[in-house]
C-alpha cells in the first residue's frame, strides 16, 4: 500500500462525510487540552534525602553531591563541595575513622564505596588549582582563634569561610597530631592563601577581647556543650577529643558557627539531628551491577569507577529512570534534572518506584 | 528452496513469523503457547531473524508493545492462550481500533477455573467483537501458512488478525510443515508500508478523542474493512495457491457435492471427522464435511451456498456460550436465517476442556442427527450424565 502523506493543519476539519476521515484516528491536534493532572491524589517530588553516609560524618560532608559533580566530569566542583564541610580533605584521607564507610548502604550490597578514598583524591585537586569554598557575605567582624590543635585549625577555616575577619594565633599548628613539617605547612599556607591572618605566636585569649569582636580557643572550659559558649559571651571553646578527627574538626566547625550566629546577633541555637537517611531497603538495586571495590584511588579513572558504584543515596544523579519510565511523557528534562509537569502527571507513581536512590517521593494533594 | 521439516504446530507458527519477516515481537509465557515465542526468541538471538523481542511482564503489556510497534510501522507479533488472551482484551479492541494490522497466535486453551491447558475455543471466541479477524487452522502446515496469509490480508483492510490453532492436537504434536523459499515468501508479503505511522519530530495523537459527530463513521469503516477482507481473502487465497500449491478457502468442503447431511467443524477435530466422513461415504451414507477457517469476517455467502438445500446439518461446537449455545452454531444459524427452504440445523456441544473427540463420537453423531427429528436448544455429546 502506498504511503499517503497526510497534511496537518491547526484547523479544524468539519466532518461532513466518511471521506473527510482517515481509517486510522489519527490526529494532528496535541492532546495537552486534556489537563490530566486533575486525577491525581498524589504527587511526586524530587526531594533531597540525606544519606548514611552523609549522616555518620561529623562533618556532614555531602558526599552523594561530591561524588556525583566528579563522575559528571566536574571534580573542581566536587572539591569545592566538600571544602564547604571539611576543612582538611588529605588530613582526613590520611587519619579519619570513615564512619561514612560504615554506614554506608552499598556495604549491605557488595562492599562499601571507598568514601574517604575518593573524598581525599577529589579533595586534593583544591590543593592542586588553590580552590576554596564560597565565603559567605562579610560581617565586618574580627574573629580571634587562639590554640594550636586541629580544632582551632578548623574554627579559623570555618570562621572564615561565614565571613568573618579572622586572625589565627598558634606557635605550633595541628600540635600533637603526629604531622610531618611539610604537612603542617601545607595546610597552614593554605589558610594563609585563603586570606586568613596566621601569626605563630601563644596568646591569652583575654588580652585580645578588647581588639576582636570575638574570640575562640582551646585554652578554656566551655559551659554549653553544644553550643561551645563559655561564661564569656565574647569567648567560645572548643577542645579535640582525640578519637575521631572528622569530630574535632566539627568541634572547631560548630564553635565557628556559634560565633557567626553571635555576631549576627541571632539566637545561638544548638545543631538539630539530621533528616532519617536513605535506607539500603529504599534502593532499588535491580538497577545496580556488583563491582569490586577500589581500595586505594590513584588516577581520575579509578576515582570515576569506584564513585560509579555510589548508589548515590537521596540525590538526583539524573540517570534518568523517571523520565524513562514515565507512561505519560509528564517528567521533561531541564538542564540535565527531571521536572514533572503536574497539568499531566497523575500520580501514579511510577517514577517513585523506579527512582533507584528514593529521591523521588509521593505526597499526598491537599483538599 | 522451500524444505520440510517436521514441526510441532507452535515451532510452525514460529517459522510462519520467521518467514514473515516479523520486526517485533513481544509476548508473556503461558501454556500452551510458550514454546512458539520460546523459538522465535532463539531464533532472534541467533541473528536469522532482524527483529526485536521485546520481554514483558503480562500479555496486557505484550499487545501494547505490539501497538506501539505496529503504529510505528513496524510488522508486529505475538502469541498467547486463554487466559493471557483474556488479559490482553482491552488493548484487542484498541489494536482493531488503531486499524494496526498485528498478527497473533492464540492456542485454544479452556478458560479457568477449573484450570485445564487443554483445547477449546472459549478464549478466542470470547474476543469475537474486537474488530480481530479470527482464522481456525486444522493441521500444523496451516498454522505455518496462515502466518504469512494473515499479514497479507491484515495489512491490507488495516485490521488485526488471530490464527487459532488446539492446544497439544496442534501446539504440540509433530508433522511434516513445508517451509518455503524466503525470496517467493518476500513476493507474496512485501515489507509493510504503513499508512500513518508514527514518527519522531511529527507528533500527532495516535487513538486520539472522536466526538460523537464522527465516532461512528469510524466504526462503519471497521466494518467495511471487515467486509472487504472476505474478498481480499480469496484473492489472497487464490495468489497464495498459484505461488505455493496450497488451495485455501474461507470455509472447506469435503465430500459435500452430493451429500444430504453435513457436518461443520472447526480447528483440528477436522481431520477426525474427515476421516470418519470418509469411512461413512464407503458404508454408502450421503455426508459431507464442511470445515469453518474464517470466523471473523464471517463467510455468510460460502457458508449459504455450501449449506443450501441440504437434508440436515449438524454443527459441531468445542466451545459455549453459556445461556445460549455453541457459537460456530449460532452463528451459522444466523447466516441460514434468510435461506429458504429451511435447513434444519442442530447443534452439538463436545469435546470441552481437551476431551478427546473420536471418529466413534463423529459417527455417532450423524447417527443421531439422522434419527432426529424436533429442533433441540443444545445437544451434548459424551457428558457423562
Amino acid at each position: 500500500m502506498a504511503k499517503e502523506p497526510i497534511e496537518f493543519t491547526d484547523k479544524v476539519v468539519k466532518v461532513e462525510s466518511l471521506n473527510d476521515l482517515p481509517e486510522v484516528p489519527v490526529s494532528q491536534r496535541f492532546t495537552l487540552v486534556n489537563k490530566t493532572g486533575s486525577w491525581r491524589n498524589v504527587r511526586p517530588v524530587l526531594e533531597e534525602q540525606n544519606a548514611p553516609c552523609q549522616n555518620a560524618c561529623p562533618l556532614k560532608v555531602w558526599v552523594q553531591s561530591f561524588i556525583d559533580l566528579l563522575t559528571r566530569g566536574k571534580p573542581e566542583e566536587g572539591a569545592i563541595e566538600i571544602l564547604r564541610n571539611n576543612p582538611f580533605p588529605l588530613l582526613t584521607r590520611k587519619l579519619c575513622k570513615a564512619k561514612c564507610e560504615i554506614a554506608c548502604n552499598r556495604k549491605k550490597y557488595d562492599a562499601p564505596v571507598s568514601i574517604r578514598e575518593l573524598e581525599g583524591f577529589t579533595g586534593n585537586i583544591a590543593y592542586e588549582k588553590g580552590l576554596f569554598p564560597k565565603r559567605e557575605e562579610s560581617l565586618g567582624k574580627k574573629v580571634a582563634v587562639v590554640g594550636n590543635s586541629e580544632t582551632m585549625m578548623s574554627a579559623a577555616y570555618f570562621a572564615y569561610m561565614y565571613g568573618m575577619d579572622v586572625t589565627l594565633y598558634a606557635s605550633k599548628p595541628f600540635d600533637g597530631l603526629g604531622l610531618s613539617d611539610d604537612e603542617v605547612k601545607r595546610e597552614v599556607d593554605r589558610l594563609k592563601k585563603w586570606g586568613i591572618k596566621v601569626i605563630e605566636e601563644d596568646k591569652d585569649p583575654d588580652t585580645l577581647k578588647s581588639e576582636f569582636d570575638a574570640v575562640i580557643t582551646d585554652k578554656k572550659d566551655v559551659e554549653n556543650k553544644l553550643t561551645f559558649q563559655t561564661q564569656d559571651e565574647k569567648i567560645f571553646a572548643a577542645k579535640p577529643e582525640r578519637k575521631d578527627i572528622s569530630r574535632d574538626f566539627y568541634f572547631g566547625k560548630r564553635a565557628a558557627k556559634s560565633v557567626w550566629q553571635y555576631l549576627k546577633g541571632e539566637e545561638i541555637t544548638k545543631d538539630a539531628p539530621p533528616p532519617r537517611a536513605v535506607s539500603f531497603n529504599n534502593i532499588v538495586t535491580d538497577y545496580f551491577e556488583p563491582e569490586d571495590r577500589i581500595d586505594t584511588i590513584n588516577t581520575m579513572e579509578e576515582a570515576i569507577a569506584e564513585g560509579n558504584r555510589c548508589f548515590s543515596c537521596g540525590h538526583c544523579n539524573s540517570c534518568g529512570n523517571c523520565y524513562v519510565f514515565c507512561p505519560d511523557a509528564a517528567i521533561s528534562w531541564v538542564d540535565d534534572f527531571p521536572v514533572v509537569d503536574y497539568d499531566y502527571c497523575k500520580g501514579c507513581g511510577i517514577c517513585v518506584n523506579e527512582c533507584p536512590r528514593s529521591v523521588l517521593i509521593l505526597v499526598p494533594e491537599r483538599g | 528452496m522451500s524444505f520440510k521439516k517436521v514441526l510441532t504446530g507452535n515451532h510452525a507458527v514460529s517459522y510462519g513469523a520467521t518467514s514473515a519477516r516479523v520486526q517485533v515481537i513481544s509476548a508473556y509465557p503461558i501454556t500452551p503457547q510458550t514454546t512458539i515465542v520460546e523459538l522465535l526468541s532463539e531464533i532472534v538471538a541467533e541473528g536469522k531473524l532482524d527483529a526485536i523481542f521485546v520481554n514483558v511482564e503480562s500479555e496486557h503489556s505484550a499487545m501494547s508493545a505490539c501497538i506501539g510497534a505496529s503504529a510505528a510501522g513496524a510488522r508486529a507479533f505475538t502469541a498467547t492462550s486463554a487466559q493471557g488472551l483474556a488479559l490482553m482484551h482491552e488493548m484487542l479492541h484498541w489494536a482493531a481500533g488503531a486499524r494496526l494490522p498485528i498478527v497473533m497466535a492464540n492456542v485454544n486453551r479452556a478458560m479457568a477455573p477449573p484450570w485445564s491447558i487443554w483445547t477449546e475455543q472459549n478464549d478466542s471466541l470470547s474476543q469475537r467483537d474486537t474488530g480481530w479477524m479470527q482464522f481456525y487452522v486444522e493441521s500444523n502446515q496451516e498454522a505455518y501458512d496462515y502466518v504469512i496469509i494473515a499479514y497479507k490480508v491484515a495489512e491490507q483492510v488495516l485490521l488485526p488478525a488471530m490464527l487459532v490453532l488446539d492446544a497439544f492436537v496442534l501446539s504440540h504434536t509433530s508433522e511434516p510443515v513445508e517451509i518455503y523459499d524466503q525470496e517467493k515468501v518476500d513476493e507474496f508479503l512485501p515489507p509493510y508500508e504503513p499508512k500513518f505511522a508514527i514518527e519522531p519530530g511529527k507528533p500527532i495523537s495516535y487513538g486520539a478523542l472522536s466526538k460523537p459527530d464522527t465516532y461512528m463513521e469510524f466504526r462503519y469503516k471497521m466494518q467495511k474493512a471487515m467486509e472487504k477482507a472476505v474478498d481480499v481473502m480469496e484473492k489472497e487465497m487464490n495468489l497464495f495457491n498459484e505461488m505455493f500449491g496450497r488451495n485455501y478457502g474461507l470455509v472447506e468442503p469435503y465430500m459435500m457435492d452430493d451429500a444430504d447431511y453435513v457436518i461443520v467443524t472447526s480447528g483440528a477435530m477436522t481431520s477426525t471427522a474427515r476421516a470418519a466422513v470418509h469411512e461413512m461415504r464407503e458404508e454408502g451414507k450421503k455426508v459431507g464435511l464442511l470445515k469453518m477457517k474464517t470466523f471473523r469476517p464471517f463467510p455468510f455467502k460460502k457458508v449459504r451456498e455450501m449449506l443450501k438445500g441440504r437434508k440436515k446439518v449438524a454443527v459441531l461446537d468445542r466451545n459455549i456460550s453459556f445461556g445460549h449455545h455453541g457459537i460456530f452454531y449460532e452463528e451459522i444459524k444466523s447466516a441460514m436465517y434468510p435461506v429458504e427452504p429451511k435447513v434444519p440445523l442442530y447443534g452439538y456441544i463436545l469435546g470441552l476442556g481437551g476431551r478427546d473427540v473420536t471418529v466413534k463420537d463423529i459417527k455417532e453423531i450423524y447417527e443421531d442427527l439422522v434419527k432426529r427429528e424436533e429442533m433441540e436448544e443444545i445437544i451434548w455429546k459424551g457428558v457423562k450424565l
